[in-house]
């Protein structure tokens, strides 16, 4: 049966949302995947799709992926929302879990993203 | 990112990566060191000359510099600069407030050529990594002096470029700016160039 999800793919680095949706297509090539370089973008595509996983980097301009975690779960509650950063740290893994996001290490590999699809297929 | 010689819009975004994640591992590290969660600013990267570092960074500023050779498909200096008052709260963090500011100054060296080793590690390491490649790093070597001695000591070439990042890092109390200086030799950066081109090629 297909399995027409749709992914968003949130990151200010063009080159990081590329390898992102090149390691998805391949391994999820039935899927939608549709990109934003920042909060408002975001926002935007949120409210006009019905967006089932958000992807979304920690380090951006403006609003950072935290906080745009926090502010889309309440809205998009059936949503699952995975946290790419290559900041291991305890504390900003903790603040993701409160959220109800998974922390998937950077740099973007095909090991890295692939958890992040257990994560979002579980 | 006026000075930026020769490099596509995608190559800088893809540069700019490599360092996000450089920094970012580093700043899990640091934050172990200094016992308390540090928030990084997005870094910020230009090209720039010698003669435009010295000013931006304040001719007679007293920096703290910790540099390490790399040698790999290409060489550079590495370099991590803090401003003296800065560097001396950033090793007031990492050692303990239970110290003299005397023991603090004396301990300075030692406690920034640490730091100066993991944050370069961790951008060279994420060099390394991205481009599939392998870098020498030599030791740390601790300098406390100003810009213009200190670029003067690394003996840069006129057509020597300098990949410049300013970053952020906020302790829970106080904001600390640093700086990520990367000195290439005109073949070198060929070399990088020619590695980003071939990298990103894969992806296009």
């Amino acid at each position: 049966m297909p399995d027409n999800k749709t992914v968003l793919i949130v990151d200010d680095s063009k080159v990081s949302r590329m390898m992102i949706t090149a390691i998805i297509k391949e391994k999820q090539p039935e899927w939608i995947l549709l990109e934003s370089a920042n909060a408002a973008e975001t926002r935007e595509l949120a409210k006009a799709n019905n967006i089932n996983f958000f992807s979304i980097d920690l380090n951006m301009p403006g609003k950072d992926g935290l906080e745009l975690i926090d502010l889309l779960q309440h809205k998009y509650t059936d949503a699952k929302f995975a946290l790419l950063t290559a900041n291991i740290q305890e504390h900003t893994h903790e603040s993701a879990r409160k959220l109800g996001a998974i922390c998937i290490n950077k740099p973007i590999t095909e090991k890295s993203i692939s958890e992040m699809l257990d994560f979002f297929n579980d | 990112m006026t000075n930026t010689p020769k490099l596509t819009e995608l190559e800088i975004d893809y540069l700019s990566e490599i360092f996000n994640i450089g920094v970012g591992n580093a700043a899990s590290s640091l934050s172990q060191m200094v016992n308390q969660p540090i928030k990084l600013s997005v870094p910020e990267f230009t090209f720039i000359s010698a003669e435009d570092l010295v000013i931006l960074l304040g001719k007679e500023k007293l920096l703290c510099s910790v540099s390490q050779k790399m040698d790999g498909p290409f060489m550079a200096q590495s370099l991590l600069l803090f401003p003296e008052n800065d560097s001396l709260e950033i090793v007031k963090k990492m050692l303990g407030d239970h110290l003299s500011d005397e023991s603090i100054a004396e301990l300075q060296n030692e406690a920034m050529s640490e730091i100066g080793n993991i944050v370069l590690n961790a951008c060279i390491g994420s060099l390394s990594e991205s481009l599939e490649t392998n870098f020498k790093i030599d030791l740390p070597e601790f300098e406390r002096s100003t810009p213009k001695n200190i670029l003067q000591s690394k003996n840069l070439n006129t057509d020597d470029l300098i990949l410049f990042i300013r970053i952020e890092l906020t302790l829970s109390e106080s904001k600390i700016s640093g700086y990520l200086a990367f000195l290439l030799g005109f073949d070198s950066f060929a070399v990088l160039h020619d590695n980003l081109k071939a990298k990103l090629n894969t992806l296009i």
